[in-house]
């Protein structure tokens, strides 16, 4: 197993130059795709993941090991058959409408994905119609991310959800919310199912979610 | 220009970080990104008067020349002449005048109770506006917190809060331009006409760009309305090293000027010669929690280069940092912190020193370190006075008389100056009995105590009764709109 050894160094130090050299090192020993992908690429980034919540390793060495580990594993998507896909979830993220605030909004989504979540990006100064319309469009989206900065943006969350519940479309997600002014009993009062402060617990509380 | 009030001068020489050569390096990168990078402004107005003035736009970018930023920057005035809520001038915002503020828009009060927090409330708004009036080294106020009771309001409640429980100046935030023009209103009640509130500003508008280079249609539309209305504002980018804005200090600060200056431009495009304060907000964020730091080392070293910048190349009155932390709680961590910023921003000589008793990354603020904050600042106040070299304070007379072996304890040359010494509120000097019997308390406890003193029994000035009700009648106004349009 020295080549997935060698995959794993790769993908910790986010050498994406050398990542696909090296999965294809793994499948040329007759290693399984499967394999390759678990073992290889997505385990350093469970490792990474854990050091990080430890507060041992600065985010941009979590989020360029992920790049390494996105690009060997696009190499193996067409060897692998959709059942076994790995991802933990569709989830579409936001800045809500009014609001143009998206650091933290970027940063979970990226943690997100480095976790294994599939992410959509609507962007920022988002309509709750936009939010419908993508979740109409996509059966396989489980959770929905918003994301407000300012007290008077924070209330187009509420008009966000209260347009899903019209669209008969409420039951079928869980609903994360944060942002500077967010608070827990905000996120109650509008009916949102979980509140994170930070994008670390984010990660957290989308595999809670997920895992309802 | 002689003032008949005192100016909180810094008399000590100029700390400078940077020599006038590597503060140009830094303004022409700026003037490059401005030039060749762009800036996104979502404001169709802003973007046709840059055009007129021959900026490239394309889209929303704008691509600003060098000298159209030249030409903004020799507009703007040096000095901004502050008022209190009686009409007195209280603060002369230019040259190295070093005052302290507060912050604005906390989610949550530190609970020194419970050693907990919690969401910030309508009375403890009203309770730290009070505090501030109370505390002498605190010049202006800052809303400290949110009103979570007036969504769409918050703003106009703010300012109200804060005009019925202090007569200092104040540096206000506002949602849009409607939510401004409500306070700008305000003001008029209290100087009883908007051209008396012109002449005579009580308020600065605080306003902000979203960095990377992104000047959203509010933040734009509020500079453009102070502008028109000769109301103060500043325009302070707050640039977050490795999130939004690059890992490097000097490259940030490249980024920040740029994105100040953008705004500089908008701003005397729509009125030259408007007031504006100059200066942003350069941190380098946590990359482990993922949190901008607020008074690192590397924010302390970009307040005094960006006020160095503003002060010495562009002649403007500057914007800074006075007395944050990422503590939690108002201990050692948080009082080491605050005091470096404050200090250093005191001493470089930057004018507009906010955020005093921010703590957690400006997500809780503290009364009890805004109170050990007003202490600290009283004693950096006395370092900043420098050295008086007059005959009398030589005192050359009083060392001859008493000569070898004598002591100063009764001497009249003693007597006449020993209430220029600083005194202390909050410390406790002491012997240690005596420190002991007293309950052996420490600052934090004092200061503690002495927050609880304040809201008991402190009693601002109140407005006049028809201040009162011209108040109320545009809250009323805006909360009726509000509820309309719901």
């Amino acid at each position: 197993m020295s080549k997935i050894t060698d995959l794993n160094k790769i993908v910790e130090n986010g050498d994406f130059e050398n990542v696909e050299a090296a999965v294809q090192s793994c499948l040329d020993d007759g290693i399984e795709p499967m394999d390759v992908l678990n073992e290889g690429l997505v385990e350093p980034i469970n490792q990474l993941g854990e050091k990080f919540a430890n507060g041992d390793i600065f985010v941009p060495e979590l989020l360029i090991a992920s790049r390494a580990m996105k690009q060997g594993a696009a190499m193996l998507k067409p060897l692998i058959v959709s059942e076994d896909n790995p991802s933990m979830g569709k989830a579409v993220f936001c800045t809500v409408e009014g609001d143009m605030h998206d650091i933290g909004k970027n940063l979970v989504v990226m943690l997100l994905e480095s976790a294994g979540f599939e992410v959509e990006d609507l962007g920022m100064d988002i309509s709750p119609e936009a939010v419908v319309e993508a979740v109409q469009n996509d059966e396989s989206i489980k959770i929905i991310g918003m994301s407000a900065m300012l007290t008077t943006t924070m209330y187009a969350m509420q008009e966000t959800i209260e347009a899903l519940t019209e669209a008969g479309l409420r039951d079928r997600v869980k609903i994360m919310v944060g942002g500077a002014p967010v608070h827990e009993d905000f996120a109650n009062m509008i009916g949102a199912d979980g509140f994170s402060t930070n994008a670390p617990t984010a990660v957290d509380l989308a595999e809670k979610l997920i895992a309802q | 220009m002689k003032h008949d009030f005192p100016l909180k001068l810094n008399a000590v020489q100029p700390l400078r970080f940077l020599s006038d050569d590597q503060l140009r390096e830094i303004h022409s990168c700026s003037l490059e990104i401005l030039q060749n990078v762009g800036s996104e402004v979502q404001h169709e107005g802003a973007l046709e008067m840059l055009r007129k003035a021959g900026c490239k736009v394309v889209k929303k970018r704008a691509y600003v020349p060098a000298n159209l930023v030249e030409w903004a920057l020799k507009q703007a005035p040096s000095t901004v002449i502050l008022y209190d809520r009686d009409g007195n001038p209280v603060m002369d915002i230019s040259g190295r005048n070093a005052y302290f503020g507060t912050g604005s828009d906390c989610p949550y009060l530190y609970d020194w109770d419970t050693g907990g927090q919690h969401e910030f409330t309508t009375q403890d708004m009203i309770n730290g506006a009070k505090i501030c009036d109370a505390m002498p080294n605190i010049d202006f106020l800052m809303c400290l917190g949110l009103m979570y009771e007036y969504p769409v309001t918050s703003y106009e409640h703010q300012f109200a809060a804060m005009l019925r429980n202090s007569t200092k100046p104040m540096v206000v935030t506002a949602a849009n331009r409607e939510s401004i023009k409500n306070i700008a209103e305000m003001m008029a009640v209290i100087r009883g006409g908007m051209d008396e509130a012109i002449n005579k500003p009580l308020i600065i508008l605080y306003d902000e760009p979203i960095s990377p280079l992104n000047h959203y249609y509010e933040s734009i539309d509020k500079l453009i309305y102070c502008a028109e209305n000769s109301l103060p504002t500043n325009y302070a980018p707050a640039v977050m090293m490795g999130g939004t804005g690059p890992m490097t200090l000097s490259g940030a600060l490249c980024q920040c000027l740029a994105e100040s200056l953008l705004g500089l431009v908008v701003h005397q495009l729509a009125n030259p010669g408007a007031p504006f304060i100059f200066g942003g907000c350069v941190t380098d964020m946590d990359l482990k929690c993922m949190q901008p730091s607020y008074a690192s080392p590397t924010s302390n070293v970009a307040y005094v280069v960006e006020q160095e910048i503003g002060r010495e190349l562009y002649h403007l009155p500057t914007w800074g940092m006075g007395g944050a932390t990422s503590s939690k709680c108002p201990d050692a961590h948080a009082l080491s912190e605050a005091t470096q910023e404050a200090y250093l921003s005191g001493l470089t000589g930057s004018n507009m020193n906010h955020d005093v008793g921010f703590m957690n990354f400006g997500r809780t603020y503290s009364f009890e370190l805004l109170v050990m904050m007003n202490e600290v600042i009283g004693q950096l106040r006395q370092v900043f006075k420098g050295v008086d070299m007059s005959p009398e304070q030589l005192a050359m007379d009083v060392i001859k008389s008493v000569g070898p072996m004598g002591n100063y304890l009764s001497e009249t040359h003693t007597f006449n100056h020993m209430k220029e010494m600083w005194q202390p509120d909050l410390y406790d000097r002491r012997d240690y009995d005596k420190w002991h019997d007293n309950g052996a308390t420490t600052m934090e406890e004092r200061a503690a105590a002495k927050v609880k003193d304040i809201i008991a029994n402190y009693q601002p000035k109140p407005l006049t009764d028809e201040q009162e009700k011209g108040i109320q009648a545009i809250l009323d106004a805006a909360d009726a709109k509000a509820k309309e349009k719901k």
